[in-house]
């Protein structure tokens, strides 16, 4: 059998008495589009901060593509090739679009920074490389036009995308995207929409995401895994999910 | 490698012209007001300032961790280096022949200045390390306190003079401005560098938003590390250029006042801006002297010198730039050809209207950090 790209085994966060997440084995396939559902406070960011590193979780083991991550920093795992966008945006505010995105893309960078200091061939190559790196995100995501603006001047639907974009731009081979949709108008929400198939299908991205809008989870996932209080209570296919009664009783309520 | 020894060539060809220049300037009496005493107070001082605002610039304007002890870095390199030569090299140079003593002087004061800068370095790599858990208004006490325990140290061991101050250091620097200069230009072309650089966006992404910046791949412990370690290795190399210039060092030259001061410059530069800190750097230090020609004024019955409102002063321009220009006198920008190109071909209507405030779509932004 092949290894999944991410696996989730009996893994445990617990904040002092807080239980955030409770045993949870969970696996996400290379190319799936997963969605992870569940009612506020259900644990599903926590599970993104401990696969991204930010927790180290309390019990249990992640892998990714057979290799644990426990322990790991941060941005060692960026660079095994996970990445994410923020529920609360952050994008680096007081920097340009294109700035932003090159940080992303900076995950790859090979130059050592003695040799930035003095300003080496390598490093104004490298420079050039992952500015055309960057740029070419911002054409896929279609940001070029603003790609000199500052971050924190665009508007909310824009900021989501640069999030995505320079999640992007780390190469990953796994992208979490925590609420992409959120504040977003139908309009917007449907182009995120084609968005989403399209980073999967035109650049081999595999996407876990979290959301509320059921529009969006339903339209573009192709499983779903519901939590709540920190445990996994349903898993399926969208159209099992929705009616699912568990699921109805916990978090989607009865359709009217 | 070429070129970057044609722009060394090319920076200590400038240097030693304008050295030379200027020594015949002042010795020579050129102008009435170049003297000795305004060399020193218009050109050596500020230099060593711009120094200091710049390279402290790199920690608290680009890598923005909030550092109160530039002063430490600084006192470090002036007495470890100073106690080289007073100890070991001045031995060695009596035992040069005649005909070599001016190579052999310049040989030991660059390695004076190397070992100030890298003793230096180590303390910045000390203070770096509690900076992985400190932040904000935390670090700045941690960083503080370590400022002054240097100093306090500094002022109790006799090894180095103690309060006496640390006295008969060879003044090898001499005239000063080739020195003093080199550096300056040595720290805004490294501190350049760096920021035109993707490594230099990861400075700034520690700054905007940490947990952000690791989770994009950024190392941010490294750089914050790096930041200080860079920045204290051109304070402590300052120090040492200050010591061999001046001869002797007292333990007051190095109180909290400097790291407050240096603070003020690169606040007032604009965080992150090297333009900045080299225009504030030199300003603030230009005014204090311009401050010293004031008369005496007798105001309450007493006497008071005119730099006794150095602080005074210093405090008003800080409040009058929170009011009118929060950001810094360049903001995030750096000035270039570009930037003034831009400012004088600007209408005078627009001008009223800081950009900084209102970013547009349009090619606004064009201009942060460009060099």
């Amino acid at each position: 059998m092949k290894t999944p790209l991410l696996q989730l085994q009996q893994v445990t966060m617990r904040f002092g008495g807080l239980i955030a997440v409770r045993s949870l084995s969970l696996e996400v396939d290379a190319g799936e589009l997963v969605g992870l559902i569940g009612p506020n406070g259900a644990g599903k960011t926590t599970v993104f901060n401990v696969i991204t590193g930010i927790y180290r979780p309390t019990e249990g083991d992640i892998r990714f593509q057979g290799r644990s991550l426990v322990g790991l920093k941060p941005h060692q795992i960026t660079r095994l090739g996970i990445a994410r966008t923020f529920q609360n945006i952050r994008l680096f505010r007081g920097l340009t679009v294109l700035e932003n995105v090159r940080i992303g893309a900076f995950v790859r960078h090979r130059t050592r920074l003695w040799q930035a200091a003095l300003r080496f061939k390598a490093v104004e190559k490298e420079d050039a490389e992952l500015e055309a790196r960057a740029r070419h995100w911002l054409e896929v995501l279609e940001l070029s036009a603003v790609a000199d603006v500052r971050a924190s001047a665009l508007p909310y639907g824009l900021q989501r995308r640069v999030e995505i974009a320079r999640a992007l731009a780390t190469h990953p081979q796994l992208i979490l995207l925590d609420e992409p949709a959120a504040g977003m108008n139908p309009n917007e929400s449907e182009e995120l929409m084609h968005l989403i198939r399209r980073l999967r299908d035109e650049f081999g991205v595999t996407i876990l995401l979290i959301e509320h809008d059921m529009r969006v989870v339903m339209g573009v996932c192709e499983r779903v895994l519901v939590l709540d209080y920190g445990e996994l209570i349903a898993e399926g296919p969208p159209e099992a999910i929705r009616n699912d009664p568990r699921v109805i009783e916990a978090y989607l309520g009865e359709p009217v | 490698m070429v070129r970057q020894i044609f722009w060394c060539g090319v920076a200590i060809a400038i240097c030693w012209a304008l050295d030379r220049l200027l020594q015949a300037a002042v010795y020579g009496q050129w102008f009435g007001w170049l003297t000795d005493y305004t060399y020193r107070a218009f050109i050596l001082v500020p230099l060593l300032f711009i120094t200091l605002a710049v390279s402290l610039n790199l920690i608290n304007g680009i890598t923005g961790q909030f550092s109160l002890g530039h002063a430490g870095f600084f006192a470090v390199g002036a007495y470890l280096s100073a106690g080289f030569s007073v100890y070991f090299a001045s031995g060695w140079l009596a035992q040069v022949p005649p005909a070599w003593q001016g190579v052999a002087q310049f040989g030991l004061l660059l390695m004076a200045a190397l070992i100030g800068a890298g003793a230096a370095a180590l303390f910045g790599l000390i203070v770096g390390i509690p900076t992985l858990r400190l932040r904000g208004d935390y670090l700045a006490i941690a960083t503080l306190g370590f400022g002054e325990i240097v100093r306090v140290l500094f002022e109790n061991l006799d090894l180095f003079g103690a309060q006496r101050g640390f006295t008969g250091i060879p003044t090898w620097v001499g005239f000063g401005f080739f020195w003093y200069a080199l550096l300056a230009m040595g720290c805004i072309a490294v501190s350049r560098n760096l920021l035109k650089s993707t490594h230099g966006l990861a400075f700034l992404s520690v700054r905007e938003d940490e947990t952000a910046a690791e989770v994009m791949g950024v190392p941010t412990t490294y750089y914050k590390v790096a930041a200080f370690v860079i920045g204290a290795m051109f304070a402590g190399a300052a120090g040492a250029l200050l010591a061999h210039r001046e001869g002797s060092i007292y333990p007051v030259d190095f109180k909290l006042d400097i790291s407050i001061v240096v603070v003020t410059m690169v606040v007032l530069g604009g965080q992150g801006s090297i333009t900045g800190s080299v225009l504030a750097g030199a300003g603030l230090k230009m005014l204090e002297e311009l401050l010293r020609l004031l008369p005496v004024v007798t105001l309450f019955g007493r006497e008071f010198q005119p730099s006794d409102f150095r602080m005074l002063a210093f405090a008003l321009v800080l409040i009058l730039m929170m009011i009118f220009r929060p950001q810094g006198l360049l903001g995030h920008r750096e000035l270039s050809w570009a930037t003034l190109r831009r400012w004088l071909s600007r209408s005078p209507k627009r001008a009223s209207v800081p950009p900084a405030e209102t970013p547009s779509l349009s090619s606004e932004g064009e201009q942060m950090r460009q060099p």
